[in-house]
């Protein structure tokens, strides 16, 4: 092979698009407001966040307590830009890119994603509530996520480290997803979709604010796609149906969503069940056969009390009762052409309990304090060579974690403040954790804010990873990751928002598969450097523009050899446009991602794909049409393939098309 | 023995020949188009001001007036601002061609506070904080929605008063003060608002 992976890959698009966006910043001409020119277009709520001084900010970080790069994506964004998936949302974010493997769909944050690992490192919050499952870790975010887009009121995407709040997972970043409230969101909303590759979906929702005080929001949705007939060439031979998969590729969910508040409490009962067939022949299993598949489900009770006691104090507790559920179904040869069905599943159910206190004992310090409590009441594995048949394997654990924090915000001077938080987390399984974060935030002006950050986060070993994955090792510690992070924002004038970051990691105990053992051991390490840069720019005729460009740099500590499946380069463009006011708009996403190494020791081409989306609202009374057309220019492009696929890449849909309308009343 | 998990490791080394690069052309075009976009625009009020009217256009949404009202859909949906050119200005190019329950918008600017029989809603700029309580006395029991912007507003009868709070518009609301005046306010603005009772009050049950 040639020497690519110690070729710098080049940057001529880079520096131009970076170029670009230095022009358009000398450009920026004074222009009054950054917010549509009919402000009595926007409903209260958000008449009171507009910061008049500096303007809105869709990036405004109302909520978050942490001292990082944050981006967030509201359900105004989600409309206008046709995301179907909490993929789709968190892919228009700098840094962030995804795989798919027409299983599930994997995130790569600040050039880390590992072919074949699950989303188990980064911490994905539903209201507060841990979504990572206890058996994996993983989070969900393509269609086989929890939440319907169309309940998302915000997304909130924490970067870094944040292991000194959240504990294990929060390792490269905290995604909240935050629903929409009932008064929000009133009355009733039929939802219907047909898109292409035989796709169709439907929602109906129903939200109420009682006078008095209790709201209520219950919402139902399903979504059935036939998938698409695929041919890869690696299969391409008579035994194996010429290299094409023709009914493998379908995918099927429902879900179910409620809230209710009354007075300081919320209640929230969540389901998802999502069945996918696996078209690729991953793991060995027959080509074009349609019973390879996983099926995953996800339920829970979660109940939260919020409390602001007259001093200032709020007092916050929550309980939860969660169960996962997963059945993957792989046929094998046994000798061909006999296929025989091997069949595992895997149960996780769960309990929980934290609390959290917030006080202000003088007017400069905020003092948060929290304890959390997490009963592993069942995580079983259960698998039968044969299935039908007897039952080769069945065992069941049981064990318990916890975790107290502590977190000050100081505000040193009138334009310093300090962000010191310290979380020491048990498992009865293989000891502790104890993760620190520091933070400084200065304001030399009014319209900048400089951040410098330094923490440590860790990543449990999952229950799969210690006892029932074929490479199984009880005694794995805690993966761990250092990150230093210096963060820059400014407004410009009041229609123009920068922002940057540069950060270094350093990963250690890294879990990989040891070749000599095939065991996981904790054995690698990585350190990463690189830039993220966003420009963000509101015009008064409501025209809406944001670029992010990222440069980043991932490496084995080791041997220095890039890791696979990791960009150098992201860029994103994002535009929308009213054309006639809230009948029609048009929004518009460009993102292009440079070439990824994968397992193969070859690169995945660099691509740019395209979405548009066309949206109209008050057409009729009620009536919401969305248009999108996916990958405009039906770019051919590949994402890495994973260990246990016999192709090296996978091909990406092409040009593609949904169609939605949402009925409110 | 048997077949422990799915997934075995399976490495392939075949190379693949490498795909054109595609090069983000269209990208970089658009946003070159985007931005030569030129945007003139005349000097508008500054944000706080729309902001402002932008309330103004909601409050007028969100509460009701008496229906025995003498003054009749003809007139409009009439708001008289007092001592703000620049907030009348923002209410202008807010409210211009909108109704509300069937009553086209329109905008006074009072000379004085004597004429206040047409207006559904008054504002009252800062500046006239000495002569609020007289003023503020003399509509009391009538059905005028008035609006402040100076503390102490609510406290001294006006029904509905802004407040900044961090760089953003909050406002309080009077709840008796709009009983007073027989306007029944949405519940919707006021779970939005900081509620305040009267001073008058205040000295009373003490």
């Amino acid at each position: 092979m040639t020497d690519d992976q110690n070729d710098p890959t080049s940057f001529p698009w880079a520096r131009y698009l970076l170029a670009l966006a230095v022009w358009s910043l000398c450009a920026g001409r004074a222009l009054a407001q950054q917010l549509p020119a009919d402000l009595t277009q926007l409903p209260l709520e958000q008449l009171m966040s507009i910061d008049v001084v500096y303007g809105a900010s869709k990036h405004e970080q109302r909520v978050t307590e942490a001292p990082s790069f944050v981006s967030v994506v509201t359900s105004e964004d989600i409309a206008r830009y046709g995301y179907r998936t909490l993929a789709d949302v968190l892919r228009s974010v700098h840094g962030f890119y995804t795989t798919y493997d027409r299983n599930y769909t994997y995130l790569g944050v600040r050039g880390f994603s590992r072919p074949s690992d699950y989303n188990s490192r980064f911490l994905l919050l539903l209201d507060g509530h841990r979504m990572n499952d206890d058996f994996y870790g993983s989070a969900y975010v393509g269609t086989e996520s929890l939440v319907d887009v169309d309940l998302i009121d915000r997304v909130e995407i924490i970067r870094g480290p944040s292991s000194s709040l959240y504990g294990t997972s929060a390792f490269f970043a905290v995604v909240n997803v935050v629903t929409r409230k009932p008064a929000s969101y009133p009355g009733l909303h039929l939802s219907g979709g047909n898109a292409s590759y035989g796709t169709p979906s439907g929602s109906v929702t129903f939200a109420r604010a009682f006078e008095g005080g209790p709201s209520v929001l219950a919402s139902g949705s399903a979504y059935g796609s036939r998938g698409q007939s695929l041919f890869y060439k690696e299969y391409d031979d008579p035994l194996s149906n010429n290299g094409v998969f023709e009914k493998g590729d379908y995918d099927r969910y429902r879900r179910l969503f409620t809230t209710a508040t009354f007075k300081d409490f919320t209640f929230q009962l969540a389901y998802n069940s999502r069945d996918k067939g696996i078209p690729t022949g991953a793991y060995g299993t027959p080509y074009n056969d349609p019973d390879t598949s996983t099926l995953d489900e996800r339920r829970y009770f979660d109940m939260r009390y919020d409390h602001t006691l007259p001093s200032g104090t709020a007092v916050q507790a929550r309980f939860y009762y969660d169960r996962y559920y997963y059945r993957g179904i792989y046929p094998y040869y046994s000798p061909f052409p006999t296929i025989l069905d091997y069949v595992e599943h895997s149960w996780g159910y769960w309990l929980g309990s934290d609390s959290k206190v917030t006080l202000r004992p003088t007017a400069r310090q905020t003092l948060t304090g929290g304890l959390e409590y997490r009963d592993n009441l069942e995580q079983r594995f259960l698998w039968k060579n044969v299935d039908p048949g007897p039952v080769d394997f069945d065992d069941r654990r049981s064990s318990a974690e916890g975790g107290v924090y502590v977190q000050d915000e100081i505000a040193v001077s009138k334009n310093v403040a300090l962000n010191l938080g310290l979380r020491r987390d048990q498992y009865q399984v293989f000891g502790g954790s104890t993760n620190p974060r520091a933070a400084i935030i200065f304001n030399p002006g009014e319209h900048t804010t400089l951040k410098a950050l330094f923490g440590d986060a860790f990543r449990a070993p999952t229950v799969y990873e210690l006892y029932y994955g074929s490479h199984a090792n009880p005694d794995l510690i805690p993966e761990r990751i250092r990150t230093f992070e210096g963060v820059v924002e400014h407004y410009a004038r009041q229609n123009l928002r920068l922002a940057g970051s540069v950060y270094k990691y350093l990963i250690s105990e890294l879990v990989s598969v040891n070749t000599t053992t095939n065991l996981f051991e904790n054995v690698d390490r990585v350190e990463a450097q690189g830039i993220e840069l966003e420009l963000d720019k509101t015009f008064r005729s409501g025209w809406g523009l944001m670029y992010s460009s990222t440069l980043q740099d991932t490496r084995d500590a080791q041997t220095q050899r890039l890791l696979t499946n990791s960009p150098h380069h992201l860029a994103k463009l994002n535009m929308h446009v009213p054309l006639k006011g809230q009948r029609l708009s048009a929004a518009l996403e460009a993102q292009y991602t440079s070439r990824r190494l994968n397992l193969a020791g070859d690169y995945t081409p660099s691509f740019t794909i395209v979405n548009l989306t066309l949206l109209s609202r008050q057409i009729a009374k009620g009536l919401e049409i969305s248009a999108s057309v996916y990958n405009l220019f039906d770019t051919t492009y590949f994402d890495p393939g994973s260990d246990h696929h016999l192709q090296d890449m996978l091909q990406q849909d092409g040009r593609n098309y949904r169609l939605k309308i949402t009925w409110g009343f | 023995m048997t077949v422990e998990c799915p997934g075995r490791p399976r490495r392939c080394h075949r190379s693949i020949g490498r795909a054109p690069r595609l090069v983000p052309a269209i990208l970089c075009a658009l946003a070159l188009a985007f931005l030569q976009r030129a945007v003139a625009q005349e000097s508008a009020p500054p944000l706080e001001y729309q902001v402002k009217a932008a309330f103004l256009f909601n409050f007028a949404k969100f509460v009701e007036w008496p229906s025995d009202n003498p003054r009749d859909a003809e007139d409009g949906f009439v708001i008289c601002v007092f001592e703000d050119e620049t907030l009348a200005q923002a209410l202008d190019q807010a409210v211009s061609g909108k109704t509300v329950e069937g009553r086209v918008f329109r905008v006074r600017r009072l000379q004085n506070l004597d004429d206040t029989k047409s207006c559904r809603m008054l504002y009252l700029g800062a500046s006239e904080t000495s002569r609020l309580a007289a003023l503020l006395k003399s509509v009391r029991t009538t059905a005028v929605l008035t609006v402040g912007n100076a503390p102490g507003f609510t406290r001294q009868g006006g029904i509905i008063n802004f407040i900044m709070q961090e760089n953003r518009v909050h406002f309080e609301i009077n709840p008796e003060a709009a009983d007073r005046a027989g306007l029944r306010i949405s519940s919707k603005l006021l779970q939005l608002a900081t509620i305040v009772r009267d001073a008058a009050k205040l000295e009373h049950e003490r």
